[in-house]
């Protein structure tokens, strides 16, 4: 989304981080934030349906279910990233990136772990 | 049934707490993602889990809902009634008749601008009930003024009121219809709530 100001709310965030190899169905996007994130974002179904659902909304990720052929016993949803979502993703990695070389480099030498 | 497929089934229970529309889009994935998650982690986390994700995600929901909905069709109705009286009060006759049906017409039209993205779509589909319904209020109106001749004046508040909102309804059935023609023809054909996800 073009002109976003505000930084993605968390699980928003790892959302569309975790989408940028690619399309994923709600359960490997899960594990993969999980992963992503060293454990420490774990998204529960309410909270990983209720963000698809808002970025869906907001047109950073769209259903990709039936544009691939698959197996006929899948019957899992897949999304994948938008070109909006893709930017909006790759603006929140500078975005942090930045912030980490900004704090690093105020921080006194041996502060840091 | 295992301790797998009652949580399952427990969990699927408590899904009722979500918003319907919610619910229906995203129940079956939710429910196969949980026990996706009760396969691969011990259940005790799987669950705690769970209920601290209902806990914070049931009222966030309903709060969203809430908060889309801020313009329901009845009360845009209604909203447009109020006005349509207003109107037809201030200025009689077939001026006060057009405004009338003017302000039900703009209601809709609002209605339909701010209506978000999760709304149910289609909502024009019952563009002809309201025409249906005007047409035979408006009937009804006439047909009765015309047999009893003379009215008391309580009779013709009340008969006035009744033509008012088959305006109001004849109106808004309208706009809908012209909308809804208007969604088809963008869709070349395909009706607007069929491409809903």
């Amino acid at each position: 989304m073009k002109g976003r100001l505000k930084p993605l709310p968390v699980a928003a965030l790892h959302i569309v981080l975790a989408l940028l190899e690619g399309e994923l169905h709600g359960y490997a996007l899960m594990r993969r934030v999980d992963e992503l994130s060293n454990g420490a974002v774990r998204l529960g179904p309410g909270t990983l349906y209720g963000t698809i659902n808002r970025l869906l909304a907001d047109g950073l990720i769209e259903e990709t279910t039936d544009r691939v052929a698959r197996a006929d016993t899948e019957r899992r949803r897949y999304y994948q990233l938008t070109s909006d979502g893709r930017a909006t993703a790759l603006d929140e990695l500078t975005r942090l990136q930045s912030l980490v070389h900004r704090v690093g480099a105020h921080v006194p030498r041996g502060a840091t772990p | 049934m295992t301790a797998t497929g009652a949580a399952v089934a427990t969990y699927r229970a408590l899904q009722r707490l979500y918003p319907r529309g919610f619910r229906q889009e995203y129940g079956d994935d939710m429910a196969a993602l949980f026990g996706e998650q009760l396969r691969d982690e011990p259940a005790w986390r799987v669950c705690g889990r769970a209920l601290v994700d209902l806990a914070v995600t049931v009222p966030t929901r309903h709060v969203e809902v809430h908060m889309s909905r801020n313009r329901t069709p009845a009360l845009v109705i209604l909203g447009s009634l109020a006005l349509a009286s207003a109107v037809f009060v201030l200025v009689e006759g077939a001026l006060g008749l057009a405004m009338a049906a003017l302000g039900a017409g703009l209601g809709v039209l609002i209605w339909r601008r701010d209506r978000p993205a999760m709304a149910e779509r289609g909502g024009a589909a019952g563009w002809w009930k309201l025409l249906v319904a005007g047409g035979v209020l408006f009937a009804t109106v006439v047909a009765t003024t015309t047999a009893t001749g003379e009215l008391s004046q309580r009779a013709w508040i009340v008969a006035a009121a009744a033509f008012l909102v088959s305006v109001v309804l004849l109106g808004a059935g309208t706009v809908l219809g012209l909308v809804r023609a208007a969604d088809r023809h963008r869709s070349g054909g395909v009706r607007p709530e069929t491409l809903v996800p």
